[in-house]
């Protein structure tokens, strides 16, 4: 019996030392490999969904906060469909490999979502962000989340199944035998690290995807909606109930993990037609230090101006670059009052 | 349920630890019975049925023919097993084919046939099981085996899960007495056993299922590639049917061979075959003894004059052919390999017996046995006689419409490949495998199966001859 545990066991062993070996060789995002080719002197760093991608300019970021050719520079990490919990491995990726300039990662805020949508199951960005951490964090709230039993089940097996098949790097073997016979990969030119090769690509018709295409001819056909988010949106009380225990928890974790790499967040809200409460509270609360909330009408009346946008949800080049500008300015003022602080 | 599912290796895992768990043989068999028809209802539970009806019909008609001296009685319930076995498969996987052709040729004579067409579903493994069943009561008529009077055993010789959806095709003769006498935990050879359902996991997963989108994409429309596409595409699915089958094959006689029950081999390295009839001997191994013992011998075997045996060969594989599925492309695909092995027997009688029998002979004659058995392949793998044609002249004589060329890389896989097919040929005469020291030989499983996971497609396509 005992040597029969043995052999079970020098199977783990040799299986488990060799997919770690293999793991090791897998190709990470080219964006990732992008940043660590480029990130030499930056000081800032984007990260989030497409509002990131597609509306914030680092080149005009630096310009705008007055930096000198040179003496800063901001990158923008964003990517299509980025969720709060890819944000978080992404954080903690870019924590790991950081150069020692970084001192600002501005985070879009994002909900806390277990669910994901159908159409890119299984893809190589979903299945890389499903490490232990993030699996059993997304695991723990879907078991402890008022879900129908079916659904909730359906939802777990899928987050398993997403990290069975990162840990097993199944079909990931030619991906690493591609990586170790072909040379690295030149990034200079690439259009999806956009014109100023800083990772910004923003909404115009030559580089829109034809979903982002037919988005905008939806909106233009009709934007009552963005409009109606002008009115209304100031009006939105905050519900009366606590901030997700989730949320709050893989904020916290987050904020922990980059201050202890001496980086600040600064969690960044989008002019989006929805309220975020949640993030505002967890201000108010202590939660967070910084939040810049671009979704209000009262005070960014032009984010919410049809000609600004792309589509319901993005603001086209002006808008994005005006949103930047803005951006930029709150920045300094956080950056002056942490120095401030410091001084005093 | 496939065998390279991980819900599969989770199955035979909770499977193999509550058998060998379980005291008793009654106990253990009832377990892989009830086990054997989880897994067949995980297919499809409605046609459970069909097994049944299969395995009662055969139980009855053995104790009956071998209870009997009268030699009417014995026919009459030998007729009732085939009528029933060969009603099933007739019914469930030639009623569309023979509607189809009659109705064809009804209509190319000038009669307008309207016969009734029914969407029938083919259950998974009919061919195997029937073929199983047949052949156990029909070894009880020539008094070649007794009747088990044991239900259970019987019903576990139809549906024993490892070999039950696609072979091998196995005897009552050599698996009822293993029943009868079971293997203990301790005398099983685990080594052998775990080497080969990982062998035949990668021949699946990783070898198999990467070649097929390449050989998918070109028998979908041949018309648009080239002559030189042909020449990989072909040996391309020469391997992937060989890896598909021989893989699935290797895993049902490791998960058999690690419950206690030896399965008989069912390929040995078919593509070193030195001329077409010593491929037979290597390929499908389960099949072709069974069409020789229950077909070709019945026919007259190679008894009587040349023409006889030229025909006996014949029939033996058309019907071959035909068993693999219903279709004209497969009875066409027996019909050459039949033509095939009767013009050997006519070279090794004349011309060829004055030849001298050196090592360039077998060379060629190697060589021109795998190009002749790819080129078959072009009628199993086409989808209609219009589109193996255009195939079959891209690849005899290289023409070709089309100009879509595939990776000549792809050459260097097939000569690797082609090199491990020898290798493990060799390897297997000289069982090297339980000379390996158990730790080294546990870690380096572990390494193994790490690799294939990481080159295996996750999509788990089904296997070929699931279809048969």
């Amino acid at each position: 019996m005992l040597r029969t545990i043995l052999h079970l066991l020098l199977f783990l062993a040799g299986f488990l030392l060799t997919a770690t070996w293999i793991h090791s060789l897998v190709p990470e995002r080219q964006k990732l490999e992008w940043l660590d080719s480029v990130q030499q002197d930056a000081d800032v760093i984007f990260l989030g969904s497409s509002h990131v991608y597609r509306q914030l300019d680092p080149q005009l970021f630096d310009l705008e906060r007055g930096a000198a050719a040179g003496e800063f520079r901001s990158l923008n990490m964003g990517a299509l469909g980025m969720g709060l919990n890819e944000e978080a491995y992404l954080l903690d990726r870019i924590l790991d490999e950081s150069s020692p300039n970084l001192r600002w990662i501005v985070m879009e805020a994002l909900p806390f979502d277990t669910e994901f949508q159908n159409e890119n199951d299984f893809g190589k960005r979903r299945l890389e962000w499903h490490d232990s951490t993030s699996t059993w964090r997304l695991v723990q709230a879907l078991l402890q989340g008022d879900l129908p039993s079916e659904q909730k089940w359906s939802q777990i097996r899928r987050h398993v199944e997403h990290w069975w098949r990162r840990s097993m790097n199944l079909a990931r073997g030619l991906d690493v035998v591609e990586g170790i016979i072909s040379e690295p990969p030149s990034f200079d030119g690439n259009p999806d690290f956009g014109i100023n090769q800083d990772g910004y690509v923003p909404l115009e018709m030559a580089t829109a995807t034809k979903p982002a295409r037919t988005r905008r001819q939806r909106f233009l056909k009709d934007p009552t909606a963005l409009l109606k988010a002008a009115r209304t949106l100031p009006q939105l009380k905050p519900a009366d109930k606590p901030v997700n225990d989730d949320l709050r928890s893989l904020v916290a974790d987050m904020e922990a993990r980059a201050a202890k790499e001496g980086v600040g967040i600064i969690w960044w809200i989008h002019p989006t037609p929805g309220p975020f409460h949640s993030w505002r509270k967890m201000l108010a609360d202590g939660h967070i230090q910084y939040l810049l909330a671009h979704n209000d009408p009262v005070r960014y009346p032009a984010f919410y101006e049809v000609r600004w946008h792309w589509d319901l949800y993005h603001l086209n080049r002006e808008g994005a670059e005006m949103l930047t500008r803005t951006l930029a300015q709150e920045f300094k003022t956080i950056v002056a009052s942490t120095k401030g602080a410091d001084s005093q | 349920m496939i065998f390279t599912e991980f819900r599969f290796l989770a199955f035979f895992a909770i499977v193999f630890s509550l058998h060998w768990l379980l005291r008793g043989p009654a106990l253990r068999k009832s377990w892989l019975l009830l086990s054997s028809y989880a897994f067949y209802a995980a297919w499809d539970w409605r046609f459970l049925g069909l097994i049944w009806l299969s395995t009662i019909v055969d139980y009855v008609a053995g104790l009956r023919i071998a209870g009997s001296e009268a030699t009417a009685t014995r026919k009459r319930w030998l007729q009732l097993s085939l009528l029933a076995n060969l009603g099933i498969l007739g019914f469930f996987k030639y009623y569309g084919f023979f509607i189809d052709s009659t109705a064809s040729l009804l209509n190319s004579i000038g009669f307008e046939a309207n016969l009734p067409v029914l969407q029938i579903i083919l259950p998974v493994g009919i061919s195997f099981f029937t073929f199983q069943t047949m052949s156990y009561s029909l070894d009880i008529y020539y008094k070649r085996l007794q009747p088990t009077r044991s239900f259970l055993d019987m019903a576990l010789f139809v549906g024993f899960f490892p070999q039950l959806v696609a072979g091998p095709i196995v005897r009552a003769a050599d698996f009822l007495p293993q029943l009868q006498a079971p293997q203990k935990l301790a005398s099983i050879a685990f080594k052998p056993a775990l080497l080969l359902f990982l062998s035949g996991f990668i021949k699946k997963a990783v070898i198999s299922d990467n070649i097929a989108p390449m050989v998918e994409a070109y028998f979908a429309d041949p018309s648009l590639w080239s002559a030189s596409a042909a020449w990989i595409a072909v040996p391309g699915y020469a391997i992937q049917i060989y890896c598909d089958f021989s893989g699935y094959s290797d895993m049902a006689i490791a998960c058999a061979a690690m419950l206690g029950y030896q399965l008989c081999l069912n390929f040995n390295a078919p593509y070193i075959a030195t001329d077409i009839r010593d491929f037979w001997r290597r390929w499908h191994i389960s099949l072709s003894t069974w069409l020789r013992d229950y077909l070709y011998i019945p026919l007259g075997g190679n008894r009587g004059g040349s023409f006889a045996v030229q025909r006996n060969l014949a029939l033996t594989m058309l019907l071959g052919g035909l068993w693999h599925g219903a279709s004209w492309n497969f009875v066409l695909w027996g019909g050459l390999h039949g033509l095939a092995l009767a013009l050997q027997r006519t070279w090794e009688s004349g011309i060829g017996s004055r030849l001298p029998n050196n090592a360039l002979r077998t060379v060629l004659s190697s060589a021109f046995t795998l190009w002749f058995v790819c080129l078959c392949w072009i009628l199993f793998r086409a989808a209609d006689f219009t589109t193996a044609w255009q195939i079959l002249q891209s690849f005899t004589i290289f023409q070709a419409e089309g100009v879509q060329t595939i990776a000549s890389s792809w050459w260097i896989y097939f000569a690797l490949l082609y090199g491990a097919h020898w290798l493990a040929s060799w390897l297997r005469k000289g069982n090297l495998v339980e000379r390996i020291p158990t730790p080294a030989f546990a870690f380096g499983l572990g390494i193994l199966a790490a690799l294939s996971f990481a080159f295996m497609r996750v999509d788990h396509p089904p296997f070929i001859y699931f279809q048969f």
